[in-house]
């Protein structure tokens, strides 16, 4: 039991400080930009820190951390960063002229992600990063098992139908 | 799942990965946070005064005009009883407990065997207080409250008025309520025997059958 405001903000502090650089990997992802990231995961810390009081009541605060930030990005629409593709910049087509020619290229899988739905992308992002069965994708998105296979096959049929991201995988098929 | 799917869910795993690993890792923006969310909870404290403020304004505007006129009364009792005299009626206790049974809504009355209703030694003004009219000598005279009333007027008695004692008795009354409207004026209405009520006044002294 948290009894003073100065007690609630230390423990506010030390779970934050824990959950931010994986709340901020998962943002970089789900917006595609690394400023964008930046400000969807302190909104989401700010959502947290409003509610924090409630904590005790939480069952599991990283997954809760989690489930405000998918929210968050859900209903985040004062900026347009969803449907902006990102360039290449120099470090990065460096970085894509790497020869272990990882998944294709990185730069090319954001832009391939940068140009999915959103909910698509969030599927994407829970499923193959987050390491999510598909009834835990569909428990934090609310919404039917049957919705997160369908968005994930869609989604997965958007990305191979991107030709530089053909990948390894269909190379090594071949 | 064949092994081409796994495969590539696996490189997708790995790409996947591989871009989160390119977000620059920064300090958790504990602080920022913590000022916005003050920031954010002191404007929702504030709307939540501003709201209630408003629906009391609003509540208030809504009852002004059913409450207005109890006030108006209110104000006016004090104001007329601050000039009348000793004699004259004042507010007490005494005459709450009185006035306090029957007076809101004067109903028809019927004679209690026992005997007259008490009168208030000072009575409220705008209050009905229970009274039986004696009226074997006409309706012309009344005595309430230790002064002498004459009405204004002609009152017209009904037939088949009860007695004091009750039906069938003697002295005939008329079972009513006396109401002061001022410091020299009062009315008796008796629903169900007078059609209308007879406004009266204070005089000095009455005939001696009255």
């Amino acid at each position: 039991m948290r009894d003073s405001p100065s007690e609630r903000e230390a423990d506010f502090s030390r779970f934050a400080h824990a959950v931010h650089p994986a709340m901020l990997r998962t943002a970089r992802l789900l917006t595609g930009d690394p400023h964008s990231a930046q400000d969807l995961a302190q909104s989401a810390l700010l959502r947290i820190y409003m509610s924090w009081g409630r904590s005790d009541t939480w069952d599991n605060p990283a997954a809760y951390a989690r489930r405000t930030l998918v929210n968050v990005h859900a209903t985040w629409r004062r900026r347009h960063w969803y449907r902006e593709i990102p360039h290449r910049s120099p470090r990065e087509q460096g970085q894509a002229q790497d020869p272990a020619q990882r998944w294709g290229d990185l730069v090319d899988l954001e832009r391939a992600l940068a140009a999915l739905p959103a909910a698509q992308r969030t599927v994407l992002v829970l499923r193959f990063y987050e390491d999510l069965s598909v009834e835990q994708v569909a428990q934090l998105l609310g919404c039917s098992v049957g919705t997160v296979k369908s968005r994930t096959s869609r989604a997965l049929d958007r990305i191979r139908g991107r030709a530089e991201l053909s990948g390894r995988a269909r190379r090594d098929q071949e | 799942m064949n092994d081409f799917e796994g495969r590539e869910q696996e490189e997708l795993r790995s790409g996947l990965r591989g871009l989160a690993d390119q977000q620059v890792p920064v300090p958790a923006p504990v602080r920022e946070v913590v000022e916005r969310g003050r920031r954010r909870r002191r404007v929702r404290v504030a709307g939540v005064v501003t709201a209630v403020v408003a629906c009391a304004v609003v509540a208030g505007v809504l009852s002004g005009p059913r409450s207005a006129p109890d006030e108006r009364r209110s104000a006016q009792a004090p104001a007329s009883t601050s000039t009348s005299t000793s004699a004259e009626p004042t507010v007490s206790a005494a005459a709450s407990e009185f006035a306090s049974a029957p007076a809101a809504a004067p109903v028809r009355r019927e004679v209690d065997p026992a005997g007259p209703p008490a009168q208030p030694g000072s009575p409220v003004l705008g209050r009905a207080y229970p009274f039986d009219w004696g009226v074997h000598c006409g309706a012309r005279y009344l005595r309430f409250s230790g002064r002498i009333w004459q009405a204004q007027g002609e009152v017209s008695l009904p037939p088949g008025l009860p007695g004091a004692h009750g039906p069938n008795s003697a002295p005939l009354v008329v079972p009513g309520y006396v109401t002061v409207t001022g410091a020299d004026t009062a009315r008796f209405e008796a629903p169900g025997y007078l059609r209308e009520p007879a406004a009266l006044r204070a005089v000095a002294d009455a005939p001696l059958c009255a």
